[in-house]
């Protein structure tokens, strides 16, 4: 029995395909670029030698999961990333998820189910917009931001809490010409603060070794993972594809679906 | 990683020779002193509360309010601040606020605070009691139940109910002095209830005279000020709130004021500005709001350059007690007159505040306005006063800034806005 | 016909201001806007006047920042200011205003004369201690209420007697009690949120005697009616003023349902009854400044315990599964109390969120938010 899951995010769109529980392929497009759902569905399948009609039940999820007609349930990505993350790292308890708009902290109960959560308020301070926006000012590609923040020695102030002032700080260090990698560090420590406020505000009690999981594109990022750590205090364990993770936990409960 | 702070912020150059900074630290020593010995309360309050009474029972008044801005003035209220908003605080809320939450919730352990407190002495004691008096804004005395539950001490909590705006000062109707003198009484029996201590009201009419007399000292530099080139500057002024807000009552802050009086009047004699040597006194300004702690050098010294000078600043005169002499033979009514018809409760009052004619008479050729987004206090006067300078046409800038936060605040910006404010008035 | 009839349970979408004020008016009637539910309404029904609730509204200001008024004040003040400054309330015979918190009370007392053209006949500052259940404040009031009175009949030339006072007190009492039934009737299943939540609009709009038949005839009505199924997520709300019905709506589309509130534009208006038992000004005084659920805005020495007390009566009485609280962005005090509340809805294993709005309630993302507590509260989470 095959089923798929969908996540329809506001930068790419996710789907996984399981069979008997475990993954039989995945794909991730650029939900601008002619990532339509259901034919990021269609190209999971075809990597999995699959069809549309092979599919008992199709879960959708993300921002966009309204508007996935062919799924017959919507999720939340905030449970599907909870399931998603408990699926692949059963110590997981709280989750952190960087997404294009908005971010999320997710926490679990032992058996992987959502106890509470929190996302942050309209502003894009402290979402991978934020990220976004600077990697522009710096005029550099997204994905290069964590790496080469690693090479920096001293990580620049990144003052501003509000998106535009902080864009004029960064362009301003530019210009007195601080090395990018100092500016790279200092905009995930900027991110870092604000998810790390989100993070505590869900935390009440210490947190365990090996129970926060980061999920999401931003999680590629290995610098924002540093610059987390040292804020929160506590390692983070990053699934090897942190972006499918959502799609995952849909997939999952359309299996559920199934039996049920 | 090793990193660099950089706020791009810095102190305003003073004009005075008093060192407020060590009178701070000597008030913050003697207050841990006595915290460790048990010899004296600690009694929490929020600003312009009736802390003559606190002095007239050997209590001691700390105000986390001013702690803040110390905090401010020592760039380290940011990392305060973000521990309060990692433990939940939105960050629209009041920055004072914020900073003293933060501070309570782990931040005085931290050990970027633990160097900046010890190397100035700046530890807040814990409070064995906590009030306040809501006269100015709603979120004081809400601010100081938190700080009960937190340690877990009794709280009181007064209210000065706002005054018709057709009530003129003169005329206050009998049962609001009725309400505040009875609230009083009932902060004095809270008082004797927790910490043992006898009130005597005779003690009291002595703090309340001395409060009277640091008011008058007070009233008089800014009489001074009118003066031109005037004697001394804002930089100077806001500091010097610390005695009006923390010490009114005390023989210390009386005897401290009249120096600076002596020395203004000196000044006064001898023409000399609060502008450095060879500056001529081309403007004067006057400050709307609370000052930028962390940026004092922006707020103030910045204007220099333009031979501009701040002489007159609505925030000390809000915290003098200018609305009238207090009587030392009828204590506690003095202090519900001093107390409770301030500018947020009081038509009269803020008309006082931002009355042109007064203004006139210092001179002023502009106002520069600057705007807290975490308060919305200040907010809402500037708001207002910014429609009456419209109306009258008279120049202003308004600066968005922070009084202790510099993440909320662009330095490059509100330059930008000055330089334009002061070209213009140049033209 | 009158016109609150044939609209019966008008939300703020439905009609203008002109159009509300002009009905009651063409009887040759007064009218006189007030802002927030703790204003003593009964001294101005009892003198024939017909009080409405100014609740602002989610419409782009469009005229207000001409006025140069505070951007960082909340949506609800700014937006008040917007209606009045654009001349909405023209037809309004007067403004009453209580002193409910730093933004909305003084400045715009302060606006309306300076700025709103050919202002209010009657413009009218009630000022309200901020601290509550002491005698001295109990005194205080109620000398601001004789003074409110004598104002309202000077404007009136003609004096409010007791026997009206003692009527308007019954008339309004009568409507909490139908307000109650209908909560309670909410609560069962019989009416809906939606419907409930338009019972408590409609009743800060129209003349209260009115407002009775219509929610007894509402009573009737529902009585009769198969009730729904509780299955759903059974949601309280808490925080200050809505300007409509949208979030009861967006609730009850995604599968859940509204069971109680401590809303100013719900139990916060009416759930405390005025005592028949003595002097009506010193029943009012009483009444206004002690009533439960009270607001963070004017009860400054914080009676958040009563506010967490009140909250989870209200849980047990209508079994709601989980707490959302809808705060407005720059609202400090509630955004105050709502930290202690989240820490003791966390120790009681409570599920809750928060949402703070500005304009509009965010659509968007308060739906993802709302769909994840429903599927925690369903076992699905």
């Amino acid at each position: 029995m095959y089923v798929a899951g969908v996540d329809s995010g506001a930068l790419t769109t996710k789907a996984v395909i399981l069979g008997d529980g475990k993954v039989l392929s995945h794909e991730i497009v650029l939900t601008g670029m002619g990532g339509k759902a259901h034919e990021v569905v269609e190209m999971a399948l075809s990597k999995a030698d699959l069809s549309t009609d092979d599919l008992a039940f199709v879960v959708a999820t993300g921002y966009g999961r309204i508007n996935v007609p062919f799924a017959a349930k919507q999720v939340t990505e905030i449970t599907c990333h909870g399931r998603g993350a408990h699926f692949l790292i059963p110590t997981t308890r709280m989750i952190i998820d960087v997404g294009g708009q908005d971010s999320k902290v997710i926490r679990l109960n032992e058996q992987g189910n959502v106890v509470d959560f929190a996302m942050n308020d309209k502003c894009a301070a402290g979402s991978g917009r934020f990220l976004e926006v600077m990697a522009n000012a710096l005029e550099i590609d997204l994905e290069e931001m964590g790496k080469l923040s690693l090479r920096s020695k001293k990580t620049v102030e990144i003052s501003s809490t509000c998106t535009v002032f902080a864009e004029s700080e960064v362009i301003s260090h530019i210009a007195s010409g601080i090395p990018k990698e100092d500016i790279i560090a200092g905009i995930h420590r900027a991110i870092a603060s604000r998810v790390a406020g989100l993070f505590f505000s869900k935390v009440r009690r210490k947190v365990e070794q090996d129970s926060v999981v980061m999920t999401g594109g931003v999680a590629k990022n290995i610098g924002m993972i540093k610059s987390l750590e040292e804020e929160i205090g506590i390692r983070i364990i990053v699934p090897p594809k942190p972006q499918i993770v959502g799609a995952l936990g849909a997939a999952l409960i359309a299996q559920e679906e199934c039996f049920m | 990683m090793a990193e660099e702070k950089k706020y791009k912020t810095g102190k305003a150059k003073k004009t005075l020779s008093v060192d407020v900074l060590k009178y701070v630290s000597k008030y913050y020593i003697e207050a841990n002193r006595a915290k460790k010995k048990g010899s004296k309360p600690i009694c929490y309050h929020t600003s312009l509360d009736p802390i003559e009474i606190d002095y007239a029972m050997g209590i001691i008044p700390m105000l986390p309010e001013n702690f803040a801005a110390i905090c401010g003035a020592l760039q380290i209220a940011p990392d305060l601040i973000e521990v309060a908003e990692q433990r939940g605080c939105p960050s629209d809320l009041c920055s004072y606020f914020k900073n003293h939450f933060g501070y309570m919730e782990g931040g005085k352990d931290l050990p970027s605070m633990k160097d900046a407190f010890d190397m100035n002495l700046i530890v807040l004691p814990d409070p064995d009691i906590v009030c306040s008096l809501r006269n100015i804004c709603r979120l004081h005395p809400i601010w100081m139940r938190q700080v009960a539950r937190f340690y877990n001490v009794p709280a009181f909590t007064m209210d000065a109910p706002q005054l018709h705006p057709k009530t003129s000062l003169s005329k206050i109707d009998d049962h609001y002095i009725e309400f505040g003198v009875s609230q009083l009484k009932d902060y004095i029996s809270f008082l004797e209830k927790h910490t043992g201590r006898k009130f005597d009201m005779e003690r009291l009419s002595e703090t309340v005279a001395l409060s009277d007399r640091l008011s008058k000292i007070f009233e008089e530099i800014y009489e001074l000020r009118k003066v031109t080139p005037c004697p001394v500057g804002g930089e100077d002024l806001n500091s010097l709130v610390f005695f009006l807000v923390t010490e009114a009552g005390s023989q210390e802050a009386v005897d401290v004021a009249q120096g600076i009086l002596d020395e203004v009047k000196d000044k006064v004699r001898r023409r000399e500005g609060a502008l450095p040597e060879g500056t001529e006194e081309a403007h004067r300004v006057s400050f709307v709001g609370i000052p930028p702690w962390h940026d004092m050098a922006t707020a103030f010294t910045y204007m220099q350059k333009y031979g501009a000078t701040s002489v007159d600043e609505i925030y000390v005169r809000a915290f003098s007690g200018f609305a009238g002499r207090m009587d030392p033979s009828h204590p506690l009514e003095s202090l519900v007159r001093k107390y409770f018809f301030i500018y947020p409760t009081t038509t009269e009052q803020a008309l006082r505040l931002i009355n042109i004619e007064d203004i006139t008479g210092y001179g002023i050729d502009g106002f520069i306005c600057w705007n807290l987004t975490t308060c919305r206090l200040i907010s809402t006067l500037i708001a207002r006063l910014k429609a009456m300078y419209d109306l009258f046409n008279i120049p202003y800038v308004t600066c968005d800034a922070d009084q202790v936060d510099p993440r909320q605040y662009n330095v490059e910006q509100v330059r930008n806005r000055l330089d334009a404010f002061f070209e213009n008035l140049e033209e | 016909m009158e016109l609150s009839i044939k609209k019966p349970f008008f939300t703020p979408k439905d009609l203008s201001w002109h159009e509300r004020a002009k009905w009651w008016k063409d009887k040759g009637k007064r009218v006189l806007g007030y802002l927030c539910s703790d204003f003593p309404e009964e001294i101005v029904y009892a003198g024939g006047i017909l009080p409405i609730r100014i609740l602002g509204s989610n419409e782009a200001i469009s005229e207000a920042y001409k006025y140069s008024i505070n951007p960082y004040s909340c949506y609800v003040t700014r937006s008040i200011l917007d209606i009045a400054l654009k001349g909405e309330l023209s037809d309004f015979d007067g403004l009453a205003i209580t002193t409910t918190c730093d933004a909305c009370g003084l400045d715009i007392y302060w606006r309306m004369e300076d700025q709103v053209k050919g202002s209010f006949p009657f413009l009218y500052l009630l000022p309200r201690p901020s601290i509550s259940k002491t005698e001295s404040s109990h005194k205080f009031f109620r000398v601001e209420l004789f003074r409110f009175k004598e104002s309202l009949e000077e404007f009136l030339q003609e004096e409010i007697p007791k026997s009206s006072l003692a009527h308007a007190i019954k008339v309004y009492n009568q409507n909490r009690s139908l307000l109650r039934e209908i909560y309670d009737l909410r609560g069962e299943g019989f009416i809906s949120g939606v419907d409930a939540a338009s019972a408590v609009f409609s009743s800060m709009g129209n003349p209260k005697d009115e407002s009775n038949l219509l929610l007894s005839r509402m009573i009737e009505e529902a009585k009769v009616r198969e009730p729904k199924s509780s299955a759903a997520p059974r949601i309280h709300l808490s925080g200050s003023v809505l300007f409509n019905l949208e979030l009861f709506e967006l609730i009850e589309d995604l599968g859940g349902t509204v069971v109680s509130d401590d809303l100013c534009v719900g139990s916060r208006y009416f759930w405390d009854p005025v005592s028949t038992d003595r002097d009506p000004l010193e029943a009012l005084a009483t009444r206004y400044l002690d009533k439960e659920p009270a607001c963070p805005c004017m009860n400054t020495e914080s009676k958040v315990e009563d506010r967490l007390n009140f909250i989870l009566m209200m849980l047990e009485r209508y079994k709601a599964d989980a707490v959302v609280f809808c705060l407005h962005k720059y609202c400090d005090t509630h955004q105050l109390d709502y930290q202690i509340l989240a820490e003791e809805l966390e120790e009681r294993e409570i599920p809750f969120l928060v949402h703070i709005i500005e304009q509009n309630i965010g659509t968007a993302q308060l739906r993802t938010k709302l769909e994840a507590l429903f599927e925690i509260i369903n076992g699905r989470g």
